[in-house]
């Protein structure tokens, strides 16, 4: 009977916040991904160092407006949608388990381990699809805030193109 | 912040951040997939669409047609 929780021990054997941070560090940050490709497609020619300065020096003024607050190291959406469907899979199985099940003369009853372990397994759940959408919509957010920004910004500019016309 | 720093800013900012809004797109569509409840009223693949149309027109005010 207890092997049927062996593909569940996990629930009880590691924390999600110790777990889910470990998932997150097995991922690459932003920066590191962007610097790798900047490396990839190097040429060698001559002036390509300054402009690789500048790329990066552009990312990390990116980073300072766009990426305030959001979480820049994490695994790829790919191994996240694995990492959900295989969570949403052992629900499932929690979901059909016996509630009870008979042992000779004896009568065990697994509703409340059960129901715990649903409850568990959906917190598991929870923290991967909410840690996505909060940095999605974080995101989001900062960019709305640097287009109104701006926009507000630069309204001086046609106004100011006028007069030096005019001048 | 002067108007200087907001042509500065767009400059260096708009490439990089129309390129992340594809994958956040793809983050949605895979959280839509996994029946991840969203605030209500909001739809965000359309807030990422009209964002990145909201950034082209602001950079193409501020810089001048945008090559993408």
């Amino acid at each position: 009977m207890i092997h049927q929780y062996d593909d569940k021990k996990f629930l009880w054997e590691e924390t999600l916040a110790d777990s889910f941070q470990a998932f997150l560090d097995t991922g690459t940050s932003l920066k590191e991904n962007f610097v790798k490709e900047l490396n990839d497609k190097r040429t060698g020619e001559e002036g390509e160092e300054a402009k690789i300065e500048d790329d990066i020096a552009n990312f990390d003024h990116m980073t300072s407006k766009i990426l305030v607050g959001v979480v820049t190291r994490f695994p790829t959406l790919e191994l996240f949608d694995e990492k959900i469907s295989h969570l949403t899979d052992v629900k499932e199985k929690i979901q059909t388990m016996k509630q009870s099940v008979d042992i000779g003369w004896l009568r065990v009853n697994s509703k409340p381990l059960i129901e715990q372990l649903e409850k568990t397994i959906t917190s598991w759940i929870e923290a991967h699809t909410k840690f996505l959408l909060e940095n999605t919509t974080k995101q989001i957010r900062n960019i709305d805030v640097f287009v109104r920004q701006v926009a507000e910004g630069i309204k001086i500019i046609p106004e100011a193109n006028v007069t030096d016309k005019e001048k | 912040m002067g108007v200087m720093t907001h042509l500065r800013d767009v400059k260096t900012i708009k490439d990089k951040t129309l390129s992340m809004i594809e994958p956040m797109k793809q983050a949605i569509l895979m959280l839509k997939k996994h029946q991840v409840k969203m605030e209500e009223g909001v739809d965000y693949l359309v807030n990422l669409e009209n964002h990145k149309t909201q950034l082209i027109d602001v950079s193409e005010r501020a810089l001048g047609p945008v090559k993408e």
